[in-house]
């Protein structure tokens, strides 16, 4: 579904990601982890088609992001780090808007609203202004919004952060939901939630790949240590 | 362990350095400027001669020619530029190679796209900038020029630099009043907003109009005239003279002036009346052509009057003392509307007594002067020849002195020949010598004649000095007169016609080039006081009038103000000559009579009853203009009529003693317009015999009085008849020649056709087609029935305003006489109540912002309601 | 093209659901009131004052009556400041909030974005200006007389306008994307067919409408500020995508647009004749007006700039955009 292949950038003269490359098969629930400032959110923002590479190449169900925008920005939800939303909108109306900037039609868009309203548990809220709404009903919005044009492609950067401990359990729930679904890419710095919710794992550190395959094959290969030893090794943290 | 990807490369320090630097340079560069334009004089950069001078003057700053300031400004200035330039330079090379790897190819593309863009647009603006078109839209093409003036500035394309000068003096009206008001000044500035708007469209023909406006009550007023008529001081000269606000035109050093008036005439009295006494702003306008035909017509030759009078006192030029008589005002008028005056004295040995009688002659006043002074210069070589003589003399006499013969009786004979010539020279210091030897009463005998001689001497010694300054003296004089002479000699004119001694062809030639004939003839000025010149000292020889008929006939036009003939006996009918039969065949008759208004019969009374002061102070009621409106106008009248609209000031004109004026029977017809067009109040009559009479002892016999003409008199009935009446005063004449004067045998032609009418109607119809078909041009006369109306060292505004338009309407300049046929300029109005009035101010300004703040309220609660 | 719509909508409507709109309407009609109230003092004048161009006032070119030309320098003044209020937050606030990345990353192409953005806010610049069409008829001095003839073509006119009010709506409404191109082409074309033969070819019209002021300066003064505020809200676009916060770029649109705007007033320095003049002219935008539109004339060289610009402008905000993409 999605293939990255020699995925470099540069932010001027600062390269924030090298070389890299991985591949995500249809139906796979792939966490991506990674400390702060490695390079999870750029990489995403390049699949997603916000950013555009420096070199390599990218392609999201078969169609390339740099040559064929339109097309793979279809194939994609995403749902962008601090779940950025148009805070003088009611949710309905929010919603309404993005599933025809997203190319849905009237008919199809009445049903799909109704779907995700209630999949992202926002049918109390939905003619609240979403200035008025708490973070974690934001991150409902977020994701409905991801969700409401059905994708085939989820792409979440940090979707559980700055939640409280109910609504990340509820959260968590629903994508383990959606990744029976979809084909889903989470970016994340939590451990937990790569091993409560994801099938395989991408490690990601200074701008490179550090580990990359399923959970239990990466666990054996570092010799069945728990994720979080596996990462400390991977990123250098060891003797802190 | 630290982020390897963080670490500074010495190339990215490098770079920021540079870009330190540049960023360094352009705060430099500024400070730099700002030095070197405060030590540095001023380039003005409106021209490009001052964008052009701007190199060499930072050069020569920084060679330390204007100073340490200017020197530390321009390499500042330098400096900061060129380490801007710098770091550009780097910035773009880093761009180039270092992102080569880096930026995609979509990088590289946007960036060119980018600067295309912007060079796009700035190639897209500079082509414009020169190839642009405007388009017109208004309801009535306000801002398009008419065609055929199109054309003809199109013509003028390539040639001179044209000036147009707006001078605004704040004197809207020249003479007429000085009186400044919100209507003047709302014109002025109207004026001079239309004037640069029809000057921009000018300029779409050609750059090369200049416009500058002037204020003589602004502060840098004396600078700017200086600054732009530096070189041109024909353009200093009409910035001065110019009487009024004006509009001047200067091309190839030339000038021409349009009043504000002659291009938007104020209607004062419709301004205040306008919008049912609201009051507007209403202005005439006088046609595009006026305004373009000054500019095409720059080069255009001045017309040129003759005044022709038959004494010098008479003339335009103002003698100490005589300025009653002269007509200075009436020059100082014309040349400021842009004619030139001469003068031509038509009779000559007034001063002469050997003459008995006066000649008729032709000469101008400058050729007079030639006279006077090649007469000087006669009487300096006579005074000088005078003086030698006596000084030769008194040589002969020293030197046979020097030499005493040995014979007494000789020597005595020689002091008494001596003696002599001393008293017939007057050689006041030898005949001082000899008084002071008579002085001691004893003769001259050989024993005292060496004391005689001594004394001689003496007075030889200092008589010489006398007599050889006398010599000088007499040289420097004709010296003197030479020069005097030669400068005025130097004009060719004066010296040719004083050769021709013929006293019409010199009358000809005179007039050969003159556009307009004036033909005061200053007679009667107030009958009370009998104040006033003899009305046959006027009339002209023959020959003069036959080339004042050849001028008439060919068309060109003349202006006659002819006083009464009035004497003390009656009528004088030697004053009536040739000049009046020429009138009359043209149509216009004079009267025999004075006309005395009502008013002055108590000045009569007075005088009758031994006042001193009779007659002088009498108010005498103004003359009346024409009325007649429309095509039948008579275009002096309404042109003055027009004009007391404008001033609004009262132009009434005051007339004493003047002479009935009449339009011939039957030649209405023959004219396009009402002819007689200024009338007496009816309360005046016309006298034959206007002058008191009295006795030796003082007491008066007569004295003028209305005595209607009694019924059986042959006058009655006739014009001649005394009456009271409205009396026409002059006249104003635009047909063909008559024909008379062309054809000799135009009446027997005409009469062979009368007979031949009834048997060949044919012949008949073509012999008299023939007659009026020989080349008759149309001519233009007006008639004044009075001789002092123009006189004066100054010109009132009544007679100023008469006197330009009745000769602007003579020579043809038409157009610079005010017109009120085009639709009138004034500001749009629009007819509210007091009450809608309010409403729309009150909704404009605060319910619509109110009813969109309560909306936008509304909105924002409406959203915030769960 | 369906998601620009949307798009277009939903910029049109942030203007009325938030204060940013209002605001800018606030302003804009106390400063056009001020001008109208002069114009509307001139033109009821007593005594040898007035005005000869009523779009010269209400446009801020007055010279005369020394209030007019504050009034004047006050209004050009500020309009830059109006625009750039409107388009301030299009793209700065997006970037502010990190919505940019959720618009981005949408399947909508980055012309499509600026394009939708310059003709929401190019739509409510309009709604602006329409308003004060209300000062139109003491301007031109308009009398009406209703005659309500009803003629083939007087229908076929008022049947356009219809249509063309129902393509609006349509728009909103969001009904189907073909009605409503037709019911946009259509209701225009039907609306000035009709009209042109109405007054060209019937006796009596629809409604008699005799102007006392020539008013087709009035025309040529609205379609000079159209062209020219696209021109200031494209600059003001263009800076709204170069910087974060609202408040810069308002005031750094504020300076690029007073570039257009100050050079008018050096004409009290140099006069028309001079040199440097048509430089002058060409840039500075209420000399245009001054001059050129609000008395009747069309000159081709403001047109050309303020296209140029416009154009420039817009694809310029749509390089920025992939800029952000390449940084």
């Amino acid at each position: 579904m999605i293939e990255v292949e020699h995925l470099t950038k540069y932010y001027g003269e600062y390269p924030a990601v090298r070389d890299v490359s991985f591949a995500v098969e249809k139906g796979q629930v792939v966490g991506f982890l990674g400390p702060n400032g490695a390079g999870k959110s750029t990489t995403m923002r390049i699949l997603a088609g916000f950013l555009t590479a420096t070199g390599g190449k990218v392609t999201v169900n078969g169609k390339d992001v740099f040559w064929d925008p339109i097309a793979a920005r279809r194939s994609i939800g995403y749902m962008p780090e601090s779940c950025p939303l148009y805070t003088d909108m009611r949710v309905e109306e929010y919603l309404w808007f993005r599933g025809g900037l997203k190319g849905l039609a009237r008919r199809e868009r009445k049903t799909r609203l109704g779907y995700v309203l209630e999949r992202c548990w926002l049918k109390d809220v939905k003619r609240q202004i979403v200035g008025t709404l708490s973070k974690g009903y934001r991150q409902r919005v977020g994701l409905a919004d991801a969700l409401i044009a059905d994708p085939p492609v989820l792409i979440l950067d940090e979707p559980t952060a700055g939640l409280d401990p109910t609504q990340i359990l509820e959260t968590r729930k629903l994508m383990r939901e959606l990744g029976q679904q979809h084909t889903m890419l989470l970016s994340t710095h939590i451990l937990s939630e790569v091993e409560a919710t994801c099938d395989s794992v991408i490690i990601i550190y200074q701008g490179k790949v550090a580990e990359d395959g399923s959970l239990a094959a990466v666990r054996q290969r570092h010799g069945n240590k728990p994720l979080e030893d596996v990462f400390v090794r991977l990123t250098g943290q060891e003797g802190i | 362990m630290a982020d390897s990807r963080q670490k500074k490369t010495w190339g990215s320090r490098l770079r920021f350095l540079l870009r330190g630097v540049g960023l360094a340079g352009v705060a430099v560069a500024v400070v730099g400027a700002g030095l070197a334009a405060a030590a540095l004089p001023n380039v003005d950069f409106g021209t490009q001669a001052g964008w052009k001078s701007v190199v060499p003057l930072l050069t020569e700053a920084a060679n330390g020619d204007h100073g340490a300031l200017a020197r530390a400004g321009t390499y500042m200035l330098a400096g900061g530029l060129g380490a801007l330039a710098l770091a550009l330079a780097v910035e773009a090379l880093g761009a180039l190679f270092t992102g080569m790897g880096r930026r995609t190819a979509a990088g590289t593309s946007a960036t060119l796209g980018a600067v295309a863009a912007v060079a796009l647009v700035l190639l897209v603006n500079a082509y414009s900038f020169t190839h642009y078109a405007r388009f017109d839209c208004t309801r009535d093409k306000r801002f398009t020029l008419p065609p055929d003036i199109a054309e003809q500035l199109e013509k003028m394309r390539a040639s001179a630099p044209t000036t147009i000068v707006v001078l605004q003096k704040h004197k809207m009206f020249g003479t007429l009043t000085d009186a400044r008001d919100s209507y003047t000044k709302a014109a002025e500035d109207v004026v001079t907003e239309k004037v640069r708007d029809l000057v921009d469209r000018f300029r779409e023909f050609g750059p090369q109009f200049q416009v500058a406006v002037l204020d003589t009550e602004a502060f840098e007023f004396p600078a700017r005239v200086e600054a732009l008529t530096a070189g041109a001081p024909e353009l200093l000269a009409a910035i001065n003279d110019a009487p009024e606000n004006s509009i001047l035109f200067h091309a190839n050093k030339r000038v021409q002036r349009l009043a504000f008036n002659e291009f938007l005439q104020l209607d004062k009295t419709g301004s205040r009346a306008a919008n049912d006494g609201r009051a507007n702003l209403v202005l005439l306008p006088q046609g595009t052509e006026t305004f373009a035909r000054r500019v095409l017509a720059v080069q255009e030759r001045r017309p040129k009057v003759a005044v022709c009078v038959v004494h010098e006192w008479l003339t335009t030029a103002a003698t100490e003392g005589q300025e009653n008589y002269s007509l200075a005002g009436m020059k100082k008028a014309l040349a400021a509307q842009g004619f030139d005056v001469v003068d031509v004295v038509l009779k000559k040995n007034w001063n002469d007594n050997t003459k008995p009688d006066l000649e008729p002659s032709a000469y101008t006043l400058d050729e007079n002067k030639l006279e006077r002074l090649e007469g000087d210069v006669t009487d300096a070589t006579d005074e000088l020849r005078i003086a030698q003589l006596v000084s030769k003399r008194l040589s002969e006499n020293e030197t046979a002195f020097a030499q005493p013969t040995r014979d007494w009786r000789d020597r005595a004979k020689f002091y008494n020949d001596l003696f002599a010539d001393t008293r017939r020279f007057e050689w006041t210091e030898l005949l001082a010598a000899f008084r002071r030897w008579s002085a001691r009463d004893e003769n001259v005998t050989e024993a005292n004649d060496a004391e005689f001689r001594a004394l001689l001497a003496a007075g030889f010694a200092a008589q010489k000095k006398r007599s050889d300054e006398a010599v000088r003296e007499a040289r420097e004089e004709l010296a003197k007169a030479e020069r005097e002479l030669a400068a005025v000699a130097g004009d060719e004119r004066a010296t040719e016609e004083r050769r021709a001694a013929n006293v019409r062809a010199k009358f000809a030639r005179l007039v050969a080039d003159v556009d307009l004939l004036v033909v005061p003839r200053y007679t009667l000025v107030n009958a009370p006081n009998a104040n006033g010149v003899g009305a046959q000292l006027h009339a002209l020889d023959k020959k003069q009038i036959e080339v004042m008929k050849e001028f008439m006939k060919a068309g060109k036009p003349v202006l006659a103000c002819l006083g009464p003939i009035s004497a003390p006996d009656g009528p004088d009918a030697r004053a009536i000559d040739g000049f009046e039969k020429l009138m009359r065949e043209r149509g216009i008759e004079l009267g025999r009579e004075a006309i005395l208004y009502d008013a002055e019969r108590k000045a009569f009374a007075a005088a009758r009853a031994g006042s001193q002061l009779a007659g002088g102070g009498t108010e005498i009621p103004p003359l009346a203009f024409d009325a007649t409106a429309g095509a039948r106008a008579n275009p002096i009248a309404a042109a003055y009529r027009l004009t007391g609209r404008t001033a609004e000031a009262s132009l009434e004109l005051r007339l004493r003693s003047p002479r009935p004026v009449y339009l011939a029977p039957g030649w209405e017809k023959h004219l396009p317009f009402a002819a007689e067009f200024l009338f007496t109040p009816p309360a005046a009559w016309n006298e034959e015999r206007p002058f008191r009479t009295g006795d030796r002892s003082g007491r008066v016999t007569y004295s003028p009085r209305f005595d209607p003409t009694p019924e059986g008199d042959p006058k009655f009935g006739t014009r001649e008849e005394e009456r009271r009446a409205a009396f026409p005063v002059a006249v104003a004449v635009e047909s063909p020649i008559p024909a008379a004067w062309v054809e000799d045998d135009y009446e027997r032609h005409q009469a062979v056709a009368a007979l031949l009418a009834p048997h060949d109607g044919l012949a008949a119809a073509l012999l008299s087609a023939a007659a009026k078909q020989e080349k008759r041009p149309v001519q233009r006369t007006v008639v004044f029935g009075s001789g002092h109306l123009f006189t004066g060292g100054e010109l009132k505004p009544a007679q100023e305003r008469l006197l330009l338009h009745t000769a602007n309407w003579l020579t043809g300049r038409g157009d610079r006489l005010p017109k009120a046929d085009a639709e009138p300029w004034q500001y749009p109005r629009v007819e509210l109540t007091a009450r809608d009035r309010a409403l729309w101010q009150f909704g404009a300004l605060l319910w619509m912002p109110l009813a969109v703040l309560a909306l936008g309220v509304l909105a924002v609660l409406v959203r915030r309601t769960r | 093209m369906r998601a620009t719509f949307y798009l277009i909508r939903r910029e049109f409507a942030a203007y009325f659901t938030g204060p940013v709109g209002y605001a800018a309407l606030f302003a804009f009609l106390v400063l056009t009131g001020l001008l109208f109230n002069l114009a509307l003092g001139l033109l009821t004048e007593r005594g040898p004052r007035g005005l000869e161009y009523p779009m010269q006032a209400l446009l801020g070119g007055l010279d005369s009556p020394d209030t007019a030309r504050v009034a004047g320098v006050l209004f050009w003044g500020l309009f830059p400041a109006v625009t750039g209020i409107i388009t301030s937050r299009l793209i700065a606030e997006e970037r502010g909030t990190g919505t940019l990345e959720a618009l981005l990353t949408a399947p909508i192409r980055d012309w499509q974005v600026v394009l939708a953005k310059f003709v929401a806010c190019f739509a409510f610049y309009v709604l602006m200006w329409a308003i004060t069409l209300v000062y139109v008829p003491v301007l031109a001095d308009l009398h009406c007389t209703w005659n309500f003839a009803i003629t083939p073509f007087s229908v076929m006119l008022l049947v356009g306008i219809v249509l063309w009010v129902l393509a609006k709506v349509a728009f909103w409404f969001e009904w189907n994307g073909w009605l409503m191109l037709a019911l946009s082409v259509l209701g225009p074309a039907l609306a000035l067919t009709g009209g042109y033969l109405h007054a060209t070819q019937d006796e009596v019209k629809f409604v008699e409408i005799v102007a006392g002021i020539d008013p087709r300066p009035v025309l040529t003064s609205y379609l000079g500020v159209l062209l020219a505020g696209a021109m200031f809200l494209a600059l003001g676009l263009l800076v709204s995508s170069w910087v974060k916060s609202q408040l810069v770029a308002w005031m750094l649109s504020l300076l690029l647009g007073l570039l257009f705007v100050l050079p008018a007033y050096l004409r009290w320095q140099f006069d028309s004749s001079s040199v440097v003049y048509p430089a002058l002219y060409y840039v500075s935008v209420p000399e245009h007006f001054r001059r050129d539109f609000t008395r009747g004339v069309i000159d081709t060289r403001p047109l050309v700039l303020y296209v140029s610009v416009t154009l420039a402008c817009l694809l310029l905000t749509v390089r920025s955009l992939e800029a952000r993409r390449l940084r």
